[in-house]
């Protein structure tokens, strides 16, 4: 996924084939089934390139990331329970009540310093 | 009084007054696997007594009657008497439908949730395959945000997500702490006692006992998962780990929700309540038994009568 993200068009399966033997060797038809694979299940697109088809990603890898944090970050039913969260964001205001609590809690001993965003 | 009234009763008692009682209780805090069986046996008991109860209204005019007294060889005159019930055919009729549409709401609504959860679980690991890398130190994934935060996803493949932005956001010790809670999750199958609880509020969403199931099961896990953690892991460390991920700036702002539950997560890290005595553990699991069987058996008490006198040889 990562080299057809990469790319600025659709892909053969022997350009894919060719950046992955920088690599590693594989065959023809390993890449050939794979990608198969992510079509059908609806992760890559495909056309018709003389006899081969080419293909690129259907969403970028920037929109599967988000679908994925919303999914994390959502508070409603609508995700599954299989996906549970550390800790659920909170708004400014409740932020700020936590902190207090953390403060009264740790009063006593050496407090942690929180390492500030980096980036 | 008839059984099946007595049994109403206790579903009624059971689901109402259950569910305040438990909105109360400190101990459950103290010993959160032991709440959470109490309150899922607490469910399905009043779940249970309801649908029992609506067996019991059956057995005296209907062919039930004559099987089970066929069953149990006792006399079938001996049995309609320890069960009977006022409004014969009308409430025997309407007995066997409450217990009918009971079994099968929760059926269906057992496949509902576990087919969806299945199918959100593959697409969500299938995602976060696709765009999150494999830290080996970890054993996680590791996705491109900027909104530091971790989740895990239970199932046939269970996996563990850190964002970026938590990496830089916590320090290394935070890292681990969290990492065993998010196990702790995983190894516990915590999913599918959530899923369990949705299965209860789904079923009769107007008992509290069982509306509420999901939202006191989930704080439950939490608590759990917590304690796992810090079997191995400083408790200040998660507790700061908590704060910092729950304060870190959401986008988009987030709604007000859940800071009373991420409150009293943090004290109870930070000042941990002493855990159940072994004897008050004791006396919950027995009452966790006692929930448990207690619908069948006193379904099944007039049964018995029956068949003790029924036996009796006739002078």
């Amino acid at each position: 996924m990562a080299r057809l993200w990469a790319a600025p068009e659709p892909l053969l399966v022997r350009d894919v084939l060719a950046a992955l033997e920088l690599e590693r060797s594989l065959a023809y038809t390993t890449v050939m089934t794979v990608m198969d694979n992510l079509h059908r299940k609806g992760w890559l697109q495909r056309e018709r390139n003389g006899r081969a088809w080419a293909y690129r990603p259907t969403r970028t890898q920037g929109e599967y990331t988000a679908e994925l944090m919303r999914e994390a970050l959502s508070t409603s039913d609508d995700r599954g329970p299989a996906l549970a969260q550390f800790v659920a964001r909170m708004s400014p205001a409740e932020a700020d009540l936590l902190r207090q609590a953390l403060d009264e809690a740790t009063a006593a001993p050496p407090k942690r310093s929180r390492k500030p965003r980096s980036s | 009084m008839t059984i099946g009234g007595v049994l109403l009763l206790y579903a009624i008692a059971v689901g109402v007054g259950g569910a305040s009682w438990f909105r109360r209780a400190q101990w459950p805090a103290r010993s959160p696997g032991l709440g959470i069986a109490a309150y899922l046996a607490a469910a399905w008991s009043a779940l249970a007594a309801l649908a029992l109860a609506g067996v019991t209204l059956a057995v005296p005019t209907t062919a039930l009657g004559g099987g089970l007294s066929n069953a149990i060889g006792a006399c079938v005159r001996r049995l309609r008497a320890e069960y009977a019930t006022p409004g014969g055919i009308t409430f025997a009729v309407l007995g066997i439908a409450v217990a009918a549409a009971l079994v099968l709401r929760v059926a269906g609504a057992t496949i509902v949730q576990v087919s969806s959860m299945r199918r959100h679980a593959r697409r969500q690991v299938a995602l976060a395959r696709l765009v999150g890398r494999p830290d080996p130190r970890l054993d996680a994934l590791v996705v491109d945000d900027d909104q530091p935060t971790a989740f895990c996803i239970g199932g046939a493949q269970p996996t563990i997500v850190f964002t970026a932005a938590a990496l830089e956001w916590l320090d290394p010790s935070q890292l681990e702490a969290v990492l065993a809670h998010e196990r702790a999750h995983l190894a516990y199958r915590h999913h599918r006692l959530q899923a369990a609880a949705r299965v209860l509020a789904r079923t009769l969403p107007f008992v509290p006992l069982l509306r509420d199931a999901p939202d006191e099961i989930g704080r439950l896990v939490e608590m759990h998962a917590d304690d796992a953690a810090t079997r191995s892991h400083d408790r200040a460390v998660l507790a700061t780990a908590l704060v910092a991920l729950a304060t870190a700036p959401a986008r988009p702002p987030a709604l007000a929700v859940g800071a009373t539950d991420a409150v009293a997560r943090m004290r109870r890290l930070l000042t941990p309540p002493p855990p159940l005595t072994r004897r008050s553990r004791r006396a919950v699991s027995a009452l966790v038994a006692l929930l448990a069987v207690l619908p069948v058996v006193t379904a099944g008490i007039p049964a018995l009568i029956a068949l003790a006198l029924g036996r009796v040889p006739p002078q």
